[in-house]
């Protein structure tokens, strides 16, 4: 067994809740931070897939992690900026990248276009408002560039996981495995908005579920699950991720009806299957506790962003592996003591059966979301740490 | 077809499948479309 086999079985075990000797350590760290701890700036390596290529390798041999959320896949803008889209700002001084705080590429009417038509209401209704430039400039060759960059980006993904393999690192959970958003997130995300669907859930819930209903978790996993064999990829860590974004705004009754009915069918086909899923949740989820509880042993790790993972674990148990824990706050601010104190208190307390794999509690996407100091010691303490 | 008319569907949708990605065989085209708006669709572009 490879170095590589290894890993992954490991993330397996902890998915099992099987005791291993060591925890492993998954950096939920992302493009903008990756590229900046590795030197470059981020106006120039966003534009570069080489440079990109380097910072990843930089950023490994520096903290030597187990896992990876992002392989600087997250942020194509290559791809967007051949369609004219601008709708972004690289800041190099604070190391942030910043998009639109809210979107709104559809309306009211448009619910039944979808069910009817998703393709025609994507070309007829909301290419024309996301890309703006396509409506002036020649279409035909815009369109042309940024099929070319699409290539370019997914020739890139191949390349960096297949280089990260050579140094023993599964694929990234983000471009390396298959990763989905349900119908839901894909609205709040992507077409209505925050501002938008959350009148829509009050004033036409029947339209809204409907469509949730139908698109469930998007035609991407409906082929995914169509063409799957029984078994989990000896090759990776998770076979599948989901991002739970949107969520945060639901009540338990709003979750239970919009939500899920999709986060169901993934749970069943994960079992079935014989899969194991890497669910990113964002927000505080402890009003979903119970919904969770409901996964099927074995085949779900849950990347909790907010919560008290001790509290979780009380009232889900050992359905699902608990991932994150380790306080972005702390990492920034807290001395190398403490951090490594609490990553000591996480481990003790939430692997001793297995089930728990270290990480970040939130997103690290900015220079000030962490003391790269305070990150060396914790991954040390994490590698060498026998329980 | 002026490029303006680039947002009807079917035509305009067929028309970019045949001279926007002329580079891709034409048996994979429709294919490749899909993937493609997922991307351009997704929040990260």
């Amino acid at each position: 067994m490879t170095k590589l086999e290894e890993r992954a079985e490991a993330y397996k075990n902890a998915a099992k809740h099987i005791k291993s000797d060591r925890v492993l350590n998954l950096a939920n760290i992302w493009t903008p931070v990756i590229v900046q701890d590795s030197g470059f700036k981020m106006s120039e390596a966003m534009f570069d897939y080489d440079k990109l290529e380097q910072a990843v390798y930089k950023f490994h041999d520096k903290y030597q992690f187990d896992f990876y959320m992002d392989f600087c896949n997250r942020n194509p803008l290559r791809i967007s900026s051949a369609l004219g889209n601008t709708d972004y700002i690289i800041d190099d001084e604070n190391g942030a990248l910043g998009y639109a705080t809210d979107i709104n590429y559809m309306q009211p009417e448009d619910y039944d276009m979808i069910l009817e038509n998703y393709d025609e209401f994507i070309w007829t209704k909301y290419l024309n408002k996301r890309y703006q430039k396509l409506n002036s400039g020649d279409a035909i060759k815009m369109m042309s560039d940024a099929a070319k960059e699409v290539i370019a980006f997914n020739n890139y993904a191949v390349k960096i996981n297949t280089e990260m393999a050579k140094r023993d690192v599964p694929p990234a959970l983000l471009m390396g495995i298959p990763g989905y958003f349900n119908f839901y997130e894909i609205l709040y995300l992507s077409l209505r908005g925050l501002r938008g669907l959350s009148v829509d859930m009050r004033r036409i819930p029947d339209k809204v579920k409907k469509l949730c209903d139908t698109m469930k978790n998007g035609n991407g996993f409906n082929q995914y699950m169509a063409a799957a064999k029984k078994g989990t990829n000896p090759l990776s860590g998770a076979d599948f991720a989901f991002y739970l974004l949107g969520h945060n705004i639901l009540s338990k009754k709003q979750f239970e009806e919009f939500y899920w009915p999709s986060l169901k069918e993934v749970f069943d086909f994960a079992e079935k299957y014989d899969k194991i899923v890497h669910l990113f949740v964002e927000s505080e989820n402890s009003r979903f506790y119970e919904f969770f509880a409901q996964a099927p042993k074995g085949h779900v790790v849950a990347h909790f962003e907010n919560d008290n993972l001790f509290e979780a674990k009380k009232q889900i148990g050992d359905k699902i592996c608990f991932c994150g824990g380790m306080p972005v706050d702390l990492l920034a601010r807290g001395t190398k003591k403490e951090c490594v104190d609490y990553a000591k208190h996480l481990i003790d307390e939430l692997a001793a059966d297995g089930g728990f794999i270290f990480s970040q509690n939130k997103m690290v996407a900015y220079p000030s979301d962490y003391n790269p100091e305070n990150l060396l010691a914790v991954n040390e303490f994490v590698r060498e740490y026998r329980i | 077809m002026s490029d303006k008319n680039i947002f009807s569907y079917p035509e305009g949708y067929e028309k970019v499948k045949k001279e926007s990605f002329d580079f891709i065989p034409e048996e994979q085209r429709e294919e490749f479309m899909q993937g493609f708006l997922y991307i351009i669709t997704s929040i990260f572009a």
